[in-house]
C-alpha cells in the first residue's frame, strides 16, 4: 500500500482513468454506432453494457479513494511535522508538506555532519590515547630490559613530539646543584642549550609551588618568552615539574611554533601522564642500581660476582698487611671464549662455566672464595697464600677442570698473583694475574 | 731456607712473663687487642708500651735463636735492596742485608713468617738467612734505603 501513494505511476492512474473513460463512454457510443447502422442489437447487448458502465464508475471511485486517502495521508504527515493549521486545497498542502519535509531533511544532515564532527574528534582523542597508551608499553619495556635511560628519555621525547605534534620536547634532570642538564630532546640539531640554570625567575613558581609554567595565547611571561624564542625559536612554551619524593628532580618541557597557540588540558595531561612515568624511570633506575650493589653473587655461576670480588680482594689484602700475611689470587681464564661460542654456542658454554664453577667450590680451601671476574675469567681469592703455594693450587685445579670439562675444545690457562709481590690492590693483582 | 731451629717450644706471651718483662694480664689484654685488630703479637706488646721491642726481638732469639742484629749503624748496600721490593720489604718487615753466592740474609722482625721468607726465595731465586732485628730499625733502614735507591 505504500508503495501506491509515492508514485503516480505507482498507482497506474492513467491506465484506471483510460479504462473507466472506455468503459462509461467510448463503450456505449460504439453501441450506439452500430445500433444506427444495422437498427438491431441483441437484448442482452444491453445488460453488457450496463455492466461495463458501472464497471467504469467503480474504477473512478476506486481512483477517489485512493486520492482522498494520499489527502488523508499528507494531512497526517503534516501534524507529525508540527503543523497545526487545516489546508486550504490538497496542493497547497502537498507542497508544504514537501517544504516541511525538505527542511527537516535538511537539518538532519546538518545534525549528521555535526554527528560525524564529534565522532572525528572523539576518534582522534582515542587514537592519541592508545597512542600514549602504546608508547607507555614500549617504555615500561625498555626499563623492564635494563637500557640505558638516556635510551628511554630520547624515545619518550620522540613519543611525545609525535602524539602531541610540538615542535620540541625535552628532559631536564637535576643532576648539578645549580643547574638542570639536557638529557634528551627532539628534534637534537641545531640546539642552543645543554643546562638550565636553576636561578632563571621563570622557573621560580615551579621550583618553589611545582607549578607547570606556561606560556603560549592565554599566558604570558617576559623572561620565558626570551628564553623560548631566543633558544628554542618557539612561541609557546611549557614546563612541567618531575616529581621524586616530593622533590623536583627535573623538567618535562614542549614548545610549539604557532601564534595563536594555546596548550589544551588533553595535552597537559598527556604531559602530566609522561613526567609521572618519567618519575617512576628515575626510581627504578636508582632502585635497581641499588639492588645491582647489594647483589654479590654471578647469577649463572653462582660464584661471587666481580664487584665483590675486588672489594673482598681489597680487604683481604689490607688484612694481609696488618698481619704482614701474603694475600693471593689465581685466576682461570677460558682463552678461547668468543671461537667456543661460536662453535658450540652459549649454552654450552653456560653449561662448561657451572661445570667449571662446581668444580672450583670443590677445591676450595679454607678462607678461600671463588669468584667470576668476568664473561671469560674465574677466580679465587686465597688468603695467606704464597706464590708458590697458589701455583701448585692452580695447577691441580686446572688439571681436574680440563679432565672434567670437555678439555678438548675449551683452552683454560691459570695465573697468579700475589701482595705484596705484585701489587698492594685488588685491581693490582687481578691486572697481573690477567696480564699473565 | 736456612734458618735457625727453635731451642724453647713456649709462645712469645709466656717468654716474656718468664723473664719478667711482662704480666699475665698484659699478655691477655695484648691477645684481646690482637683479636680486635689483627697484628703480630710482638708488636701489639710494643704499641701497649708492656715491653720494648729489644726485649721482643731478644726473646725471639732466645727462643728460636736466631742472630740478633741491630741495624742502627748497618751500611746495607743500594744495589742489594734491589733484590726486595720495597712493598715487600714494609708489608714483612724485612730488608736484605747481605748475598754472599746464592744465600741472601735478610732481618726481618718476625722470623717466624714463613711465607715471607718463603716470597723472598721466590723472588730472589735464593736461600734465605735470618737475623732478627726490631720492626722500628726496620722501618728505619727501609726508609733510609729505598729512599736513596729511588
Amino acid at each position: 500500500m505504500k508503495k501506491l501513494f509515492l508514485s503516480l505511476e505507482a498507482l497506474s492512474l492513467k491506465r484506471r482513468i483510460f479504462v473507466a473513460f472506455s468503459l462509461i463512454s467510448l463503450l456505449p457510443l460504439l453501441v450506439i454506432g452500430f445500433y444506427l447502422a444495422y437498427k438491431n442489437l441483441p437484448s442482452y447487448t444491453y445488460l453488457i453494457l450496463g455492466i461495463n458502465i458501472l464497471l467504469g464508475w467503480w474504477i473512478i471511485i476506486q481512483i477517489l479513494n485512493s486520492i482522498t486517502s494520499i489527502v488523508k495521508k499528507t494531512r497526517k504527515n503534516l501534524s507529525l511535522l508540527g503543523e497545526v493549521k487545516p489546508p486550504e486545497d490538497e496542493v497547497k498542502l502537498l507542497d508544504e508538506v514537501f517544504d516541511k519535509m525538505t527542511v527537516k531533511i535538511k537539518k538532519s544532515f546538518q545534525e549528521l555532519k555535526e554527528i560525524s564532527k564529534t565522532t572525528e574528534k572523539l576518534n582522534e582523542e582515542v587514537s592519541k590515547k592508545i597512542a600514549l597508551l602504546s608508547a607507555l608499553l614500549q617504555i615500561n619495556d625498555l626499563v623492564s630490559q635494563d637500557t640505558d635511560i638516556k635510551e628511554v628519555f630520547r624515545l619518550i621525547v620522540r613519543r611525545i613530539k609525535s602524539i602531541l605534534n610540538f615542535d620540541f620536547t625535552f628532559v631536564l634532570l637535576d643532576l648539578e646543584k645549580e643547574f638542570f642538564s639536557l638529557e634528551a630532546i627532539e628534534p637534537s640539531q641545531n640546539i642552543k642549550f645543554k643546562t638550565l640554570s636553576k636561578h632563571e625567575s621563570f622557573l621560580k613558581p615551579l621550583l618553589e609551588k611545582g607549578e607547570v609554567i606556561l606560556l603560549d595565547r592565554n599566558n604570558s611571561c617576559r623572561e620565558l618568552e626570551n628564553f623560548s624564542k631566543d633558544i628554542l625559536g618557539v612561541n609557546n612554551l611549557v614546563f612541567l615539574p618531575i616529581f621524586l619524593k616530593r622533590e623536583i628532580v627535573g623538567i618535562l618541557g614542549a614548545g610549539v611554533k604557532g601564534l595563536e597557540f594555546s596548550f589544551s588540558e588533553e595535552e597537559l595531561d598527556v604531559l602530566r601522564a609522561f613526567s609521572k612515568h618519567i618519575t617512576f624511570i628515575i626510581e627504578h633506575q636508582r632502585i635497581s642500581e641499588r639492588i645491582k650493589d647489594l647483589e654479590i653473587k654471578d647469577p649463572l655461576t653462582g660464584l661471587y660476582n666481580a664487584k665483590f670480588a675486588k672489594e673482598r680482594l681489597d680487604e683481604e689484602i689490607k688484612r694481609a698487611i696488618v698481619n704482614q700475611r701474603p694475600c693471593g689470587f689465581i685466576l682461570i681464564k677460558i682463552k678461547n671464549f668468543k671461537d667456543y661460542i661460536d662453535k658450540r654456542g652459549i649454552l654450552a658454554l653456560e653449561s662448561a662455566l657451572k661445570k667449571i664453577a662446581n668444580i672450583m667450590r670443590d677445591n676450595l680451601e679454607v678462607g678461600q672464595k671463588p669468584v667470576r671476574i668476568s664473561e671469560d675469567s674465574l677466580g679465587i681469592i686465597a688468603p695467606e697464600k704464597s706464590k708458590a703455594q697458589l701455583e701448585k693450587q692452580g695447577s691441580g685445579l686446572l688439571s681436574k677442570v680440563k679432565q672434567e670439562v670437555l678439555a678438548e675444545e675449551l683452552d683454560l690457562a691459570f695465573s697468579v698473583a700475589e701482595n705484596p709481590l705484585d701489587g698492594t690492590s685488588a685491581e693490582e693483582l687481578i691486572n697481573k694475574a690477567s696480564s699473565i | 731456607m736456612k734458618y735457625f731451629k727453635k731451642r724453647i717450644d713456649k709462645p712469645l706471651g709466656e717468654l716474656l712473663i718468664e723473664k719478667g718483662i711482662i704480666n699475665r694480664a698484659q699478655v691477655k689484654k695484648a691477645l684481646k687487642v690482637q683479636k680486635e685488630r689483627g697484628g703480630l703479637i710482638g708488636e701489639i706488646i710494643v704499641s701497649l708500651g708492656f715491653a720494648k721491642e729489644e726485649d721482643i726481638a731478644h726473646v725471639l732469639s732466645l727462643q728460636y735463636g736466631f742472630p740478633y742484629l741491630p741495624l742502627e749503624n748497618y751500611d746495607i748496600s743500594k744495589e742489594l735492596v734491589k733484590i726486595i721490593p720495597k712493598q715487600v720489604a714494609l708489608q714483612y718487615r724485612l730488608i736484605p742485608i747481605d748475598k754472599i753466592g746464592s744465600t741472601l740474609t735478610i732481618a726481618m722482625a718476625n722470623p717466624l713468617n714463613s711465607q715471607a721468607i718463603e716470597d723472598v726465595e721466590y723472588i730472589s731465586n735464593s736461600e734465605v738467612q735470618i737475623f732478627v732485628a726490631t720492626a722500628s730499625d726496620i722501618k728505619k733502614a727501609i726508609e733510609r734505603c729505598y729512599a736513596e735507591n729511588s
